[in-house]
């Protein structure tokens, strides 16, 4: 039952991350060649599945935090996460930074994303543009901190793995 | 024009912040004292360790020329469970493993009540000596290694704090709980807050989904 909790637990990990470092990646690099390109129906096409993303990636926390504590548990360690041994350490930031990325998730729902989502055009075609207001450069500037902190968290799990110190 | 100000604003102090606080995460364990030497045997069949691949040496001590590493398993030791406490003895002239010993561990409990226990060496792990304990009192538990050396006897003693519950560790455990708290607490906020918005825009009768044409 242990082995197969630490699997599922794994493996729940492993889709999260596809699901919310995968998306972040692929947004910032469709965000990225809107504006490389000048591509008004790329960034349209953005603003509209915006609302579907932030699912995907709300889904995609809920899924590490998940089967993170899953794992914690499953390992059952006094302290739940191995301080004061350098493991702990690594584990604590990852939780910390943890904490900002979901924080700045919440920011990016609750105040940028319905300013995007109402100044988006209502109409296609010629004379549509996306204007790129406050708000839609907000939501591009704290989705690449994210995923900045993200690649951070992914080092430091893979750190996790060799912190035999 | 002025929204856009306010978010520039903003966002000039959330990078200097992270900055800080990305500095701070690099230099806590730094800040860190070194309190045992990590290194040597690990417990055989421990998930966890296995898992974390992590040495679990607490403590050591020389003395008459050998060093005593020692752990206890689990790490905090809880009253009226077992807790396996495990002692590897290395020569320091030569850094032999040293095993044959006549090995006896003495408990001191907080009371001043002393305890004593035959302290076998494990078959096939070479100078590896471990008992397992139940600890009857809460508090700090003085815990000495005598053995019968090949030349001289020696002993070294050990501190080590006993809890009541799992929930009433020493600062690292608690650091851990409320570090866990504090997610959990701050995913169910961004849960909440996140269903919410939701339910929200489908009353204000606005989009939401990923359905809708332009």
């Amino acid at each position: 039952m242990q082995h197969f909790l630490e699997y599922l637990g794994t493996l729940l990990h492993l889709v999260g991350m596809l699901l919310f470092v995968g998306g972040h990646i692929w947004f910032g690099f469709l965000t990225a060649m809107t504006e490389r390109q000048q591509d008004r129906d790329g960034a349209r096409f953005l603003a509209t599945q915006l609302p579907l993303m932030a699912t995907v990636f709300g889904v995609g926390v809920l899924l590490l935090f998940g089967s993170g504590v899953l794992r914690l548990f499953v390992w059952g360690e006094p302290g739940l996460i191995f301080l004061p041994d350098p493991y702990g350490w690594i584990l604590l930031s990852k939780l910390v930074l943890y904490m900002i990325i979901v924080v700045n998730g919440v920011l990016i729902e609750r105040r940028y994303l319905p300013h995007v989502l109402q100044e988006r055009p209502r109409l296609s075609g010629a004379g549509t543009e996306l204007y790129l207001t406050a708000a839609w450069s907000q939501i591009k500037v704290r989705a690449r901190l994210n995923l900045l902190l993200l690649l951070i968290v992914v080092a430091l799990g893979e750190a996790l793995r060799y912190s035999r110190l | 024009m002025r929204r856009r100000h306010d978010h520039c604003t903003r966002g000039a102090h959330l990078p200097c912040a992270i900055c800080y606080l990305l500095c701070a995460i690099v230099l806590l364990p730094c800040w860190t004292p070194v309190l045992a030497h990590h290194g040597g045997l690990g417990i055989e069949g421990d998930l966890v360790q296995w898992a974390l691949k992590v040495d679990q040496w607490q403590d050591e001590g020389i003395t008459q020329g050998h060093r005593v590493k020692f752990l206890s398993y689990p790490r905090q030791p809880i009253v009226g469970n077992s807790t396996r406490l495990v002692f590897e003895i290395q020569s320091t002239a030569t850094g032999q493993y040293v095993s044959g010993l006549t090995a006896q561990l003495e408990v001191q409990a907080p009371n001043g009540s002393p305890r004593q226990l035959p302290l076998p060496e494990t078959t096939g792990v070479t100078a590896y000596y471990e008992t397992a304990m139940v600890f009857a009192q809460e508090g700090e538990h003085i815990i000495t290694f005598r053995a019968l050396g090949p030349d001289v006897p020696f002993s070294t003693s050990f501190r080590k704090a006993v809890s009541r519950t799992t929930l009433h560790g020493d600062w690292p455990t608690l650091l851990g709980y409320g570090t866990v708290l504090a997610a959990f607490l701050v995913t169910w906020l961004g849960f909440v807050v996140s269903v919410q918005g939701r339910f929200a825009t489908v009353r204000k009768g606005a989009p939401s989904g990923s359905t809708e044409t332009f």
